[in-house]
């Protein structure tokens, strides 16, 4: 007998459909969804909100099923999870336009700046505006930082010693975090 | 709210590791957000620009390969990210599929395993729409086959036999070479990951049906095998066997039925992989 393991996607789709018999249609979806659940997730978690996200899930997960189940025996599969990011595109789409009540559907996926954590954003660039206006310094030097640079470009854009770029990045930092605690409770 | 930008790495080696984990993870959304509001809406690069035409690399690689400059140009133009990752999820590259991910994502992966199970058995649940004339047809079936199943089980000495593993009637047969012998008795035990039993009763069926197993094998002759081989297996077997019965003690307990079907999916795994090399060699 052959372990899910050893199989591809479109020979676990072959037990879902009953073309092979190596094991049930339960275990090979199971074994589907063990193969593709993270990435799907992770898909879904960055464009919808979190809270739907395993209702989301589910149903991608259930159309995906249904979708195995009825090819019949002479239909070719399609690639198993190029089929499982249409049905979850479709779906974000889908549920964008009811929580907006958005006409005519979008075609598209939404923009990226529409799937993004709003109220995270605007909190945080308000905390920032405050530390600007404290602190430019403070400011650039969390700009630096958060681009990947090191301590050596906060030291060249703000001569200021190894020591001073490391404390006003700290400094910052802790300060943004306070910030950000207060604005959100 | 926790700010996943004061956890950035200090070094560039480290920044990648930390944005792949992010690129695979349930909180891009948030970093994304965070990373936006301090940098602002600066001018877009194409992904394919931004990463100066390494796309193949980082698909089979990752992010490591690329300079801190280029891992610069991702945090300042953060929606790039969520571009990057979605070329990432499609590609199902082996190096991304085999990241770890974090504690989060297993609990949500195990969660939506549950409700999955849940609506397949819904699913799977045989739907009969038979006329009572057909009933009366089925239920003298029923009564034949039920005296056939007791016949035999009476003939077999009151024992009820598993359809499957070493207790399975024909299993354990003595021809061929030593290495053929384990072969067959790493592939019957195999047979084990057929069922996945969800309820706790199932569950301990099947692990005394295992046991059922390992006490054939006990009692087999073990004819292909030399008397090293043959003293070795046994004394395998009885240290599985003592496995499970602590796992169908623990599940009389009340151990999470889960846990319990994976540990003893762990013992059955070894048992093969030992039977297919180890046991090989004694």
């Amino acid at each position: 007998m052959l372990r899910p393991l050893q199989l591809t996607d479109e020979e676990l789709v072959d037990c879902i459909r009953g073309r092979l018999r190596h094991m049930t249609a339960t275990d090979a979806f199971t074994e589907l969804y063990r193969r593709h659940c993270r990435a799907l997730l992770a898909f879904l978690v960055t464009r919808s909100n979190r809270k739907e996200v395993d209702d989301l899930a589910q149903e991608v997960w259930q159309r995906l099923w249904k979708h195995s189940k009825s090819l019949t025996n002479d239909a070719k599969p399609q690639h198993f999870r190029g089929l499982a990011f249409q049905i979850a595109r479709r779906l974000i789409i889908d549920n964008y336009r009811r929580t907006r009540k958005i006409e005519p559907l979008p075609e598209n996926l939404p923009c990226n700046k529409e799937i993004l954590d709003v109220e995270r954003r605007l909190i945080l660039e308000e905390c920032f505006d405050k530390l600007r206006a404290m602190d430019p310094r403070m400011a650039t030097v969390l700009q630096i930082r958060l681009a990947g640079e090191g301590y050596d470009a906060v030291q060249s854009a703000l001569l200021v010693t190894r020591q001073t770029a490391y404390g006003l990045y700290h400094e910052a930092m802790k300060r943004i975090q306070a910030c950000v605690g207060t604005e959100s409770s | 709210m926790k700010l996943l930008i004061a956890e950035l790495p200090k070094n560039g080696a480290e920044l990648a590791a930390w944005l792949e984990g992010h690129l695979v993870g349930l909180d891009l959304q948030a970093l994304v957000a965070e990373l936006s509001a301090v940098h602002g809406d600066v001018s877009q690069d194409t992904l394919e620009k931004a990463l100066e035409n390494r796309m193949g690399e980082v698909m089979e690689s990752g992010l490591s390969g690329l300079s801190s400059n280029l891992l610069g140009r991702l945090l300042r133009q953060p929606t790039l990210l969520l571009e990057l990752q979605e070329r990432v999820i499609e590609s199902e590259s082996p190096y991304w599929n085999g990241l770890a991910t974090s504690k989060e994502m297993e609990a949500a992966v195990a969660r939506g395993e549950r409700r999955l199970r849940t609506y397949l058995k819904q699913e799977e649940k045989p739907r009969l729409r038979v006329r009572p004339v057909i009933w009366i047809g089925v239920a003298a079936a029923a009564g034949i086959a039920g005296l056939m199943i007791w016949n035999a089980w009476s003939n077999d000495g009151g024992s009820s036999r598993p359809g499957w593993g070493w207790a399975r009637s024909g299993a354990l047969a003595q021809g061929g070479t030593d290495k053929e012998y384990f072969a067959r008795l790493a592939d019957e035990a195999d047979e084990w990951f057929r069922n996945k039993p969800d309820s706790r009763d199932a569950l301990a069926q099947r692990i005394r049906e295992m046991r059922q197993g390992c006490t054939a094998l006990l009692a087999a002759n073990h004819r292909p095998l030399s008397p090293d081989q043959k003293t070795a297996l046994n004394e395998r077997c009885r240290a599985w066997d003592k496995k499970f019965a602590q796992q169908l003690e623990e599940l009389a307990a009340g151990a999470d039925v889960e846990k319990t079907r994976s540990e003893a999916d762990a013992t059955v795994e070894k048992l093969v992989r030992a039977l297919r090399n180890s046991l090989m060699n004694a």
